[in-house]
């Protein structure tokens, strides 16, 4: 199977290469550049050359800039024009461009200014001492200031504020970033801001100005991403937290939400399986919920939220995560699921932006509740094309091993076991020492997961843009194989498209974003076999046919190794597609709509060939087919104005959402097949078994935020949202959130800047709001019945599936939260602490029941009342900043305690004496150890009740000790060091909590199945004080009981180095010569060590015998062109 | 400019309000049906109803689960009837269930309520069921109450007071608690009697096939009601009428014939659907038979059972197949004949698992008789003697007097009911003597410990006593 996938991949490469090659000639043969500089004639020639073309050669040749406002010349730049000037003047130049329009121009300082003589006698005044046919300079008093600002690289920017200091008056650049002030002071000083930039300040002096940003160099100004818009640090309300390509590229990781661990304060990311596509747990602020379901955010997606139906009954929990798009209630493989993100290329994201906070999260009303991840993938940047070529190759292996008994011991152990229980080996019971040779030994851990896996990803991305147009196109390809003996891959081919296009007088804005990718897996489950005792017969035998007969004659089920030959594959294809389009219809008033479409499609095939079963059974071959498919579509008509009111900037939004999503999945089963090779097709299996899945949602949502900036000092966001969803009855579907944030920059205080020169930001900040959730099931509030499995004399028969709830409702999120933001030393060190408070009631949740009422849960608001508060703290410091030597440290800590309020009548609900009002709701309920009795040698338990048996009853009728399990705190530091061209970066990532023992969840030691070395230190004797209970092959309840009690449960925390990352980039005189622009090779390796008392594979996997997390080194190159 | 806002602000408001309620409404799911839709028509609530016949067969997958093969696994082993070759860690078998081990809940109590459920929901849907006959809503009343008689009987025999409940409203039935025994048989009773009087008295409804509950299918149930009640007089009334009046039932002369499909001996039968894959065999053969040759068998009857079989007893031939393994010869249970080897996939079925049958009845009157029910001590040998005969045995030549004949009687049903839907287990509980039987037997087990009085009733499961405070353990647990 894996050449044919090998292949697959490759030809897969070479369409991609060939759609490069096309798209890249194309566009180098429509880029040019050429002229010179430095004269003050004109030489152009052209036949219907763009005007801006010419104003580009002027300013080339003369050094003068031309300077006019769109809306008031409606000069278009890109009007045609043919044009032959050899060594003309400007003057000459200037008439022959304004001939027949009513325009006049100027020259000013550097530039040439053309403007409107009506306009500037209405509303300015005529301008003084111009001079329309002179090339003279003459500097006089003109009443107006006009401006333009650029970027380093001469592009304009437009909606940057320009603000007279001191005053009310402010202005906003236009689309060709120019802008103009009247009643200007000469010595009046601008403050010019936008976006992304460092702010400047200058003084006017001349009459034109042209005013060159820097990009930000600090955080503190770089675009932030939030719910439909952007902002800054600097002038954010809420709490938002990004992590950058650059710190995604250095992690060779195939899940992006894998690159997240450790990187956002308050933010817990939990891998469920080692497998590649296993479902991921994502928490934000600590467990929200008494409801067992998944902690998972609102995922959107350049604008398209990633909804997963959940219509997979009970495959998704708190702890597994969601199944994702596997929603298979039948087949969810090895992994338990399959991750959305398993199907989003890392390389292609630019950042991804974690709102926490009611500010941030509000606007997304009824889903924001745990939170909201955006997802934002790479666009082009205007300039010069850039080819990028990445490729790397690595090796895994499980992070780390247990010791386990070897032969010698496991024998001793099975012998001493039936000595104790005083009854000798048998056949059907003893076949590990009476059939097995006795003299064998595996290590079956190796055999399992002692691999070496191998990763190969390659990406390849064309990126570039002018004016008007930008784009980037990026491929990737990634296969690894899986630790795994047993065969096992992945690999994925993405594709990604971005394109933004201005037009219509820079009045419009469009763009284009398209997502494709196409992921397979291939697993064998057999993780659990490396518990099987050491002396296990071979797993084949001669013939090279599963050892059947050898392992036991007869008793088939014994024999766990059938998997290998049971191979599980799904195909993923995930499309993810947007289309935005702004349009300005005045000034400061825009329009804008998003359209967004999303598929993804998951076809599984699982197969039992009858050479995977036991011979002697009779056996026939069966298949089973799974399609998944999920379609979701989104609209968002927006009006956005903007516009400057007193002192202050108000941004104001309105919107409207309709978003609607179909799941249809189907699983056919294919039964009795006689011959194996006819697997591959349903249609040859003499019996067949089709059920389906299908599930609907849709949502619906006014939204509204505004935003009022007052100098950059005082800053009011509010926002409001009602939201309609249809996993509500009739009546209830409707709910309104909303949420205002204040932030107050103290250090733009003249006070502070006076006498606190050193703090460059000082900000307070506070929000409060509402969010909702509405992730149930769909379909909820209605009885339902459906067929059952198989008819019943030959009628279609039907069977209840759900007990209906058509009274709930909305569940509530109140979120409060105060945060100070610091910079110190102009920027270089940076620190945020932020507090916060939510409560979480009338939660949606499947309410827990007996069985006796029919059904184990029903769609349920529950009375709890839910608590987290807590603390988080980031810290970044740019240690050494010099131009060879540079040196950056980030540290975060989230810190969160989780608290039930209240919960009336706990006593009679299904959670009564398993929550409790004022505690954590991870509360385990164990037995206290009191060691192991030195008369039996069997483990003994605290009497709590003192009724004279112990018993595992919740409440006062049994023994039961309540422990919390709430992971106390977690966080990451990371260091970044550069000295010339070298690059080092490492990444911690740190967890303090509880977890299971690793030999919780094993058989009690003396049965069939390998132990823990540490075992050994067992009782053997009466008198005998010991760790560890007698070996039995028989256990009793006493050896049931330490699974649950508080000996199975030991300290988990941990300090593991996730990432570490080093790369050399080649001196630039060499690669110059190679015509690259820049090429670096580098190491990486995730995953790399973990610093922790905790016994077992890994102290996140604590379940022994699940596929453990595997580190992973690798090595590559980029090269860009 | 203002005016430019207002008018698009209003367009938007507009546009949610008039559209938000489309913009949120869902069609009906495609591949499930309403309540209400389902007890609108005769054929959907035959669809109904039916599914309860499936969804015990099949709840499981097909392979054995309650009311199809778990009482005559489980509490064979939990008695003295049933060895698993693979002895480690068997709970049932060793007596020693956890209210923690999912196994009784697996086993047992989920399915129970599922289909219990499933019961209450027909019930209901069928008592507002207007636009059905009411003759219709009655024959399918009189299956569904029937079937929850049968449900309810395994509970309170194998866990003691169990929660009976009869209604779908979770709100109410939720926080339940146990129900007394004795009120749980009133209703089982008074359930029967409306089957009773809602069947109809032969087959001809269900294709001649036996397999779906008629009016013999309720008395018989309730004859054995009755005689765990001890009211004998009415145990022995209603043996008495389906030995005496149905007409319809016979001993199968051949012992290897009273499992097959339809048998003249069985009155009620579960159908296996033979389109559906492996299923030509029956859950409980699939589970019980031998599936090698010179390989033990996964289950093997105990020493003293085999010991139990009078010599030259044609069911020890008949009803035992022995399995010779390494020198060692085990014998398995074999009425049905039909395990996972025999199965033909897709082949017709030739067994269905048999829940009801005319051996049972007799012995049921005959225990009533020698307890005091009309025909006394000679009726019920007679009665005997004609189980007896069957197998090639002597008749009874024992003293004449009550105990004797009624010691008899219980080894008659020990041989005659072994392995089967738990006779033997709920019988010993019944006739008081698990504690005298199970004090030698538990202790012989391979690996066995003390038997505890308190054994005798299956643990409430943990996890729904998590979520029902008001559900009570039993002692012991």
């Amino acid at each position: 199977m894996r050449p044919l996938l090998l292949l697959k991949g490759r030809r897969f490469c070479r369409a991609l290469l060939t759609a490069f090659i096309i798209f890249f000639s194309c566009y180098i043969s429509n880029a040019q550049a050429s002229g010179r500089g430095g004269e003050s004639t004109v030489t152009f020639k052209g036949k219907d050359v763009p005007l801006n073309d010419l104003f580009k050669a002027i300013k080339k040749q003369t050094g003068y800039t031309v300077m006019y406002s769109l809306s008031v010349t409606q000069l278009d730049g890109k009007e045609k024009v043919t044009v032959n000037f050899n060594k003309a003047g400007i003057v000459e130049v200037m008439a022959y461009v304004l001939k027949g329009r009513d325009l006049v121009w100027t020259i000013v300082d550097e530039s040439i200014l053309i403007y409107k003589e009506d306009g500037v006698k209405k509303n300015i005044g005529p301008p003084v001492g111009v001079r329309e046919k002179s090339d003279t300079v003459i500097n006089t008093v003109l009443p107006m200031v006009m401006g333009k600002v650029t970027d380093a690289e001469d592009k304009p920017i437009p909606g940057a504020t320009v603000m007279v200091k001191g005053t009310r008056d402010g202005a906003v650049t236009d689309n060709e970033g120019v802008f103009s002030l009247a009643n200007v002071n000469v010595n009046a000083q601008l403050v010019i801001t936008s976006l992304g930039f460092k702010p400047r300040e200058l003084v006017v002096k001349g009459k034109t100005i042209q005013v060159k940003m820097n990009v930000a160099v600090s955080d503190l100004d770089e675009t932030l991403i939030i719910g439909y818009g952007t902002t800054t640090k600097r002038l954010a309300t809420g709490n938002i937290a990004t992590v950058t390509a650059k710190e995604i590229e250095k992690q060779p990781v195939t899940n992006p939400l894998q690159a997240l661990q450790g990187r956002v304060a308050g933010m817990v990311v939990t891998q469920t399986s080692g497998y590649a596509s296993a479902p991921f747990t994502v928490e934000i602020r600590g467990r929200n919920t008494i409801g067992n379901v998944p902690s998972d955010p609102l995922y959107i997606i350049d604008g398209v939220p990633l909804t997963v139906l959940e219509v997979a009954n009970g495959s998704s929990s708190y702890t597994g995560g969601s199944s994702g798009f596997v929603q298979n209630p039948y087949m969810s493989g090895p992994a338990g699921g399959q991750s959305p993100f398993f199907s989003i290329n890392p390389a292609d994201i630019e950042s991804i932006t974690v709102l926490k906070d009611a500010d941030a999260t509000a606007i997304y009303g009824s889903r924001g509740a745990n939170g909201v991840i955006l997802i934002t993938t790479k666009g082009g940047r205007n300039g010069k094309s850039v080819l990028d070529m990445k490729l790397y190759q690595g090796v895994s292996a499980v992070t780390r091993h247990y010791n386990l008994l070897n032969t010698q011991q496991y024998l001793q152990m099975r012998k001493e076991a039936f000595a104790n229980d005083d009854y000798s080996p048998g056949p059907g019971y003893a076949y590990d020492l009476l059939n097995w040779d006795t003299t064998r030994y595996t290590d079956w851990q190796k055999y399992v997961w002692g691999n070496l896996g191998k990763t190969t990803d390659a990406q390849l991305s064309l990126s570039g843009g002018n004016k008007l147009t930008n784009f980037r196109i990026g491929a990737g390809y990634r296969y690894l194989t899986d630790i795994t003996t047993a065969k096992g891959a992945s690999q994925r081919g993405s594709l990604q498209f971005k394109i933004a296009y201005k037009g219509f007088d820079q009045k419009l804005d469009l763009s284009f974003s398209n997502d494709y990718s196409v992921a397979k897996t291939n697993m064998v489950d057999i993780s659990s076999m490396a518990l099987t005792s050491p002396n296990g017969p071979p797993v084949f035998d001669i013939g090279g046919n599963l050892n059947f007969m050898g392992w036991y004659p007869g008793e088939a089920p014994l024999y766990a190794f059938s998997q290998l030959r049971q191979p599980y594959e799904s195909t993923t294809y995930f499309l993810n597609s947007r289309v935005g389009i702004n349009y300005q219809i005045a000034k400061g008033l825009v329009v804008s709509s998003n359209f967004g479409y999303s598929n993804a499609i998951v076809n599984q095939k699982s197969i039992t060939p009858i050479t995977s079963q036991n011979p002697a059974n009779n056996p026939t071959g069966s298949s089973r087919y799974g399609y998944n498919s999920t379609v979701n579509w989104i609209v968002e008509p927006q009006i956005k104005y903007d516009s400057y009111i007193s002192k202050g900037r108000l941004e104001a939004l309105i919107g409207l959402s309709a978003q609607n999503v179909k799941f249809d999945g189907n699983y056919v089963t294919g039964y009795n097949y006689v011959n194996d090779n006819l697997l591959g097709s349903i249609s040859s299996a003499p019996f067949k078994d089709a059920r389906d899945t299908y599930g609907r949602y849709k949502y619906a949502a006014i939204f509204g935020r505004v935003n009022y900036n007052w100098e950059n000092k005082y800053i009011l966001n509010a926002s409001a949202r009602r939201d309609g969803s249809s996993r509500f009855g009739s009546g209830r579907q409707f709910g309104n959130f909303g949420a205002v944030g204040v932030a107050w920059i103290f250090s733009e205080e003249h006070l502070m800047k006076d006498n606190l020169s050193f703090l460059s930001l000082g900000k307070i900040r506070a929000s409060y709001g509402t969010t909702g959730n509405d992730q149930i099931g769909d379909y909820g509030y209605l009885t339902r019945w459906v067929a059952t499995s198989v008819p019943y004399q030959g009628v279609q028969s039907y069977r209840p599936t759900q007990h209906a709830n058509p009274g709930y409702q909305w569940q509530l999120n109140r979120k409060l939260e105060m945060a100070l933001d610091l910079n110190f030393l102009n920027d270089r060190i940076n620190f945020e602490i932020a507090w916060y408070k939510n409560r979480c009631n009338n939660q949606l949740i499947f309410y827990p029941l007996p069985i006796i009422t029919g059904f184990y849960s029903v769609i349920a608001n529950s009375p709890a009342d839910v608590q987290n508060t807590g603390t988080e703290f980031v810290l970044n410091a740019r240690v050494i900043d010099r131009e060879k030597l540079d040196w950056n440290i980030s540290f975060n800590l989230g810190v969160n305690r989780n608290k039930l309020i209240a919960f009336p009548n706990l006593d009679q609900s299904p959670y009564a004496n398993q929550i409790f009002v004022g505690r954590s709701l991870t509360l385990k309920h164990i037995l206290h150890y009191t060691g192991v009795d030195p008369k039996t040698g069997e483990y003994t338990y605290e009497d709590k009740n003192k009724d004279g048996v112990i018993t595992t009853n919740l409440g006062p009728t049994g023994d039961l000790y309540d422990l919390d399990f709430t992971t106390k705190y977690a966080g990451g530091f990371g260091s970044d060091l550069k000295y010339r061209n070298w690059q080092l970066n490492l990444f911690f990532y740190f967890k303090k909590r509880m977890g299971l023992n690793a030999y919780a969840n094993i058989q009690p030691p003396g049965g069939i199945s390998n132990a823990p070395e540490e075992v050994l230190n067992r009782w053997k004797y009466p008198g005998d004080k010991a760790d560890f209970a007698r070996f039995t092959t028989n256990p009793v309840l006493s050896d049931f009981f330490l699974s649950n009690s508080d000996a199975a449960y030991t300290d988990a925390s941990f300090i593991r180095l996730s990432n570490i990352s080093l790369s050399y980039t080649l001196p630039e005189k060499w690669t110059r010569h190679a015509r690259m622009n820049s090429c670096r090779v580098y190491f990486q390796g995730q995953n790399i060590f973990v610093i922790s008392n905790y016994k077992g594979v890994d102290p996140e996997t604590q379940n022994f015998g699940g596929m453990p997390p595997e580190k992973i080194f690798t090595g590559g190159l980029e090269i860009i062109f | 400019m203002r005016r430019w806002i207002v008018t698009v602000l209003l367009y938007f408001f507009l546009f949610y309000h008039i559209s938000c309620r489309k913009l949120v409404e869902i069609p009906p799911p495609v591949n499930s049906i309403t309540t209400s839709q389902v007890f609108s028509d005769s054929s959907d609530v035959a669809a109904a109803v039916l599914g309860i016949y499936s969804n015990i067969e099949y709840l499981n997958g097909g392979s054995f689960s309650f009311c199809n093969g778990a009482q005559t696994i489980l509490c064979g082993l939990s008695s003295d009837e049933l060895v698993p070759y693979n002895v480690s860690g068997d709970q049932f078998y060793l007596n020693e269930l956890s209210p923690i081990s999912g196994i009784v809940s697996s086993h047992f109590w989920n399915p129970a309520y599922t289909h219990i459920y499933h019961i209450n929901a027909c019930i209901e849907g069928l008592e507002r069921a207007n636009s059905v006959s009411s003759a219709i809503k009655n024959h399918y009343l009189g299956e569904a109450k029937f079937l929850r008689a049968l449900l309810y009987f395994y509970m309170i025999n194998l866990f003691g007071d169990v929660p009976y409940i009869t209604s779908t409203d979770w709100a109410k039935t939720s926080l339940s608690s146990r129900t007394p025994k004795s009120e749980a048989y009133q209703q089982i009773i008074s359930d029967l009697r409306d089957a009773q009087e809602f069947l109809p008295s032969d087959y001809s409804y269900s294709g001649g096939q036996k397999t779906r509950a008629n009016r013999w299918a309720a008395t018989a149930l309730l004859a054995r009601v009755y005689l765990y009640t001890e009211d004998w007089t009415n145990a022995a009334m209603e043996a008495n009428s389906i030995i005496e009046n149905s007409g319809l039932f016979t001993l199968s002369a051949d012992l290897d014939n009273v499992f097959t499909c339809n048998s003249e001996e069985a009155i009620l039968q579960w159908q296996m659907d033979t389109n559906y894959p492996t299923y030509s065999a029956t859950a409980e053969g699939a589970e019980i038979l031998p599936a090698f040759e010179n390989v033990p068998p996964q289950y093997y009857i105990s020493e003293q059972l085999l010991a139990s079989f009078e010599p030259k007893d044609r069911r020890r031939t008949s009803w035992l197949d022995s399995i010779n393994a390494g020198g060692i010869a085990y014998f398995a249970p074999y009425k049905y004949k039909i395990g996972v080897r025999e199965a033909v996939p897709g082949g017709r079925a030739t067994e269905y698992c048999t829940v009801l049958r005319l051996a049972e009845q007799y012995l049921i009157r005959a225990e009533a008789r020698a307890n005091g029910a009309p025909g006394g001590l000679s009726a019920a040998i007679q009665d005997l003697n004609f189980i007896r005969s069957r197998s090639m045995l002597a008749d009874y030549s024992g003293p004449i007097d009550k105990i004797a004949v009624l010691n008899s009687i219980y080894h008659e049903r020990q041989i005659e009911l072994f392995v089967e839907w738990g006779h033997r287990w709920l019988d010993l509980k019944r006739i008081g003597k698990v504690d005298s039987v199970m004090n030698v037997a538990t202790p012989k087990k391979i690996g066995g410990h003390k038997w505890n009085r308190y054994q005798q009733l299956y643990p409430i499961p943990q996890t729904e006593r998590n979520f029902n405070p008001n559900l009570t353990q039993n002692a012991g647990y």
